[in-house]
């Protein structure tokens, strides 16, 4: 199970995985100031270490520089959040999930088409 | 083990003397010496607490021996044996000693009176000597005192294995309900104040509503814990500061070596008011660390968040380990009170905090502790240092066996001294080896008996041999296979200096050796052995002196030039005339004071020599030269150096004849008016004094340096005060030239020599 991650946490795992899956300090500094964020120095490292705790980062030093490479890809962490949300909010109904979505307008005829033909060649590949 | 107990025991007592002066002192200080101060002095009682340091000499290692002496008198009742016995304390000689001692024990109610008996009975368990016992009385009771240690000991693992799973269970719960502050506001704000503490690694901020207080949790990677995130800014500023300030200062790992020592210790009540007083230091120094980086409006701010971080009805009570904000009521009143007297530590306060702990360090050391046999488990008495008295050196002029040389200590060096043939003859046999150091005190007539050369080819002179000017007359060799003829035979490394032999008869001697080696004084030197100032005059020889052992003093003077100031001047005393009077000027010349000072010695009050070179001094202005020739001077020819520097108004020189003279007066009134001459003379070059600072074109000067150079006048002011640095070049004439700022450069230089 993926533990929970504050929304701050999630910022810096998507600046990782952005970059492929791992990240120097300094990059994800950089990044952060290219969004505009200037976090304190400390505050980033004690997200980070954060997440090393949780389980979704890994950290080696490469020289005197820290480097954290992601545990979890971003696909995984997607479809746990999600799941979880979808237990939290639908008890697990994957049908209510997609009827708010269509009712909504939040998922378009053009989504249907391409999700179709996306269902249709993962079964033929699974045949 | 008994002995490592005892250790403690003694460590224990003398700690208690420095918790009780400490505490003494505080009161009296309380408010003039920093908190911080007061927080770190029991650092040096903790140490006094746990390190089996001591010097020889001290107060409780003293009482612990005395103890351990008086046990072992037999109206003492204490056995060696392991089986210990005693008559019922009442009749111990050390009781009173040991209950007074200990007094505080007895009220402790964890050892009772009888364990406090028993510890200075264990005391006596290693002493040296033993009474007798008398079994008939109290086994049942001494059978106990053997195992005491393992009652120690006992108590201080389990105390601290207490403390410890006490401390993991409480931080396992705390942390188990902790919830990160995922605010970054506070995350920023909080890593602002670890760059302000200079805290390096990041602590981490948790919430946990279960702690009534913020807190620090944990010894390696310390949290911060905060009851709640619901705070103000200052609040929040003021809390992580607070903690901050006791992660950077090491609180927690000082707050365990405390608790270690309080285990350790426990059978001692004073170490629990240690820790108690230790704790409330610990706040009090950390809040005083907080308000002095705040203005009165942020120690308002601070005192109004230390109000509110005890929150009512705090779920669980902490253990000693953990850091809080806020504590009980009194030390919270004592808090508040101390952060709205806040001052500055004054100068005054300052020199009283290093006084004390002066004093403490010297409790430290005076206070000891019974370390240096119980460490080792010596079983010795007080050792007694035995002087080292020379059986065999007669000291006074009792009847004496005429062999028998006096010692005379000359910096640290003895001399042997030798008066007689007999002791001459001495030299290299028994007790009086080759390799020390001899003065000749007489002239010494030898017997005609054969004389055997001081040292062999297998044992050398390596020592010294003084002939101090006295002469050895007489000295006879005749044995036709003797190798080595001389007096002494074969030296390495030695001195042999300043002898007269005179009528010496060695011609005869190894007649029948083809590889004779024959000299009157040294024949065979090895090394670096040297021979020199020696005076030889062969028995019914010319009158005429001639240098002994060929090595001319001139190339020994040449040798020492610059080097060697004492063996330079013998070899300038044994110089003729002329070549000192060479040495002299060259001496004079190459500005040597030293080397000049020592040649002068070697001659005469007013020799020619000495008037010459005066003569050159005064001319070249060359005054420290004149000063130490004024040394060699009659008080006549000084008196009429002064009226020639009087006429010609050289002030420096008449100061200098002056001093020779010992006219202090006349001094004191020249030396003022030499004061004033020269503050004139400054005057004209825009330097001007009040009082005893200087100022040059109107502005303080702050390095003041007057420098002839070539001459040994100088003057060197420095006023911390001052904006300018000025240097003052004179001429040959001792004028004034000009007058310079200095340069950064120069100023490095000043500095650098000194």
């Amino acid at each position: 199970m993926i533990q929970q991650v504050s929304d701050s946490e999630l910022e810096l795992m998507k600046i990782v995985w952005a970059k492929g899956g791992t990240a120097l300090y300094a990059d994800i500094m950089e990044e952060l100031s290219k969004a505009g964020r200037s976090w304190q120095k400390n505050t980033v490292i004690t997200l980070l270490s954060r997440l090393v705790e949780k389980g979704l980062l890994r950290t080696s030093k490469i020289g005197r520089r820290n480097e954290y490479a992601a545990i979890v890809s971003e696909a995984d962490y997607q479809a746990a959040q999600t799941q979880s949300f979808l237990n939290k909010l639908y008890d697990g109904n994957v049908k209510g999930l997609v009827a708010t979505l269509i009712q909504r307008d939040m998922f378009t005829a053009k989504d249907y088409e391409e999700l179709r033909r996306f269902w249709e060649g993962g079964t033929k590949e699974n045949e | 083990m008994n002995s490592i107990f005892k250790l403690f025991l003694s460590m224990s007592v003398s700690g208690s003397l420095m918790i009780l002066a400490l505490l003494f002192l505080k009161s009296l200080l309380r408010n003039k010496i920093s908190r911080q101060w007061q927080y770190y002095a029991w650092l040096i009682v903790i140490a006094r607490l746990l390190l089996p340091i001591t010097p020889d000499e001290s107060l409780v290692g003293n009482l612990f021996r005395w103890a351990d002496q008086a046990s072992s008198v037999p109206a003492a009742v204490y056995d060696g044996d392991e089986s210990m016995k005693s008559t019922p304390y009442g009749d111990n000689p050390m009781d009173d000693t040991m209950r007074s001692l200990l007094g505080n024990r007895f009220e402790s109610g964890i050892p009772s009176q009888k364990g406090t008996l028993s510890e200075a009975s264990a005391s006596a368990q290693d002493s040296a000597a033993f009474g007798y016992t008398d079994p008939s009385k109290g086994e049942n009771i001494s059978a106990v005192f053997g195992y005491l240690w393992i009652l120690w000991l006992t108590g201080a693992l389990v105390l601290l294995a207490r403390k410890i799973t006490a401390y993991q269970s409480y931080a396992r719960y705390i942390r188990a309900g902790c919830r990160e502050v995922a605010d970054i506001a506070m995350l920023d704000l909080l890593a602002r104040e670890e760059v302000w503490a200079g805290v390096k690694r990041p602590v981490e901020l948790y919430v946990n509503n279960m702690v009534s207080s913020p807190m620090l949790l944990g010894l390696f990677r310390p949290c911060i814990i905060l009851p709640t995130a619901d705070l103000s800014q200052d609040e929040f500023l003021c809390t992580v500061r607070h903690e901050l300030i006791h992660y950077r200062r090491w609180d927690m790992p000082y707050k365990w070596l405390v608790q270690i020592t309080i285990c350790l210790h426990w059978f001692n009540p004073l170490v629990y008011l240690m820790g108690r007083e230790l704790g409330r230091a610990c706040e009090l120094s950390c809040d005083e660390a907080v308000i002095r980086s705040l203005d009165q409006q942020g120690r308002r701010a601070y005192g109004d968040t230390l109000l509110h971080a005890v929150r009512p009805g705090g779920v669980c009570r902490e253990p000693f380990a953990s850091v809080l904000l806020g504590e009980s009521a009194t030390l919270l009143r004592e808090r508040l009170d101390a952060i709205m007297k806040y001052k500055k530590m004054s100068k005054k306060g300052c020199c009283a905090a290093l006084l004390v702990s002066a004093a403490l360090a010297f409790a430290f050391a005076a206070s000891g502790a019974y370390a240096a046999e119980a460490a080792v488990g010596n079983r010795t008495a007080v050792p007694v240092k035995a002087v080292d008295v020379p059986d065999n050196m007669p000291s006074g002029t009792g009847v004496v066996p005429e062999t028998e040389m006096e010692t005379l200590e000359i910096k640290g060096i003895t001399y042997y001294l030798v008066f007689n043939e007999e002791q001459l003859r001495a030299i290299g046999t028994g007790r009086y080896g080759m390799d020390l150091n001899y003065m000749q005190q007489a002239d010494i007539q030898l017997s005609d008996e054969e004389w055997m050369p001081i040292g062999t080819m297998e044992n050398p002179f390596t020592g010294s041999y003084n002939g101090n000017g006295y002469e050895i007359a007489g000295l006879t060799m005749k044995n036709p296979d003797a190798a080595v003829v001389g007096m002494f035979g074969v030296a390495e490394n030695a001195h042999i200096y300043n002898i007269t032999l005179r009528d010496y008869d060695i011609m005869d001697a190894g007649k029948n050796v083809s590889a004779l080696a024959i000299a009157p004084i040294l024949p065979l030197a090895l090394g670096d052995a040297r021979s020199y100032d020696n005076f030889v005059y062969p028995k019914e020889a010319a009158t005429a002196p001639e240098m002994a052992d060929s090595g001319s003093s001139d190339v020994l003077a040449d040798e020492y030039y610059g080097v060697n100031l004492p063996q330079f001047s013998y070899a300038f005393a044994a110089l003729d005339e002329n070549a000192q009077g060479a040495w002299l000027e060259r001496i004079y010349n190459d500005g040597e004071i030293a080397f000049f000072s020592v040649s002068l010695q070697q001659l005469d009050v007013d020799n020619p020599l000495t008037t010459a070179l005066a003569q050159k001094a005064y001319e070249d202005g060359k005054i420290s030269f004149f000063s130490v020739l004024t040394d060699h001077m009659g008080a006549k020819t000084l008196e009429a150096w002064l009226d020639k520097a009087k006429q010609e108004n050289r002030v420096s020189f008449q100061s200098v004849i002056l001093k020779a003279l010992d006219r202090d007066w006349e001094l004191e009134a020249l030396e003022e008016e030499l004061e004033r001459q020269q503050l004139e003379e400054y005057g004209n070059y825009g330097i001007t004094r009040e009082g005893k600072a200087y100022y040059y074109q109107g502005q303080m000067v702050n390095i003041f340096l007057d420098h002839q150079s070539g001459s040994a006048f100088y003057r060197l002011d420095m006023n911390p005060n001052g904006v300018v640095n000025i240097k003052i070049t004179r001429g040959e004439d001792g004028t004034i030239q000009s007058v310079d700022y200095m340069t950064e450069q120069e100023v490095e230089e000043l500095f650098g020599e000194r």
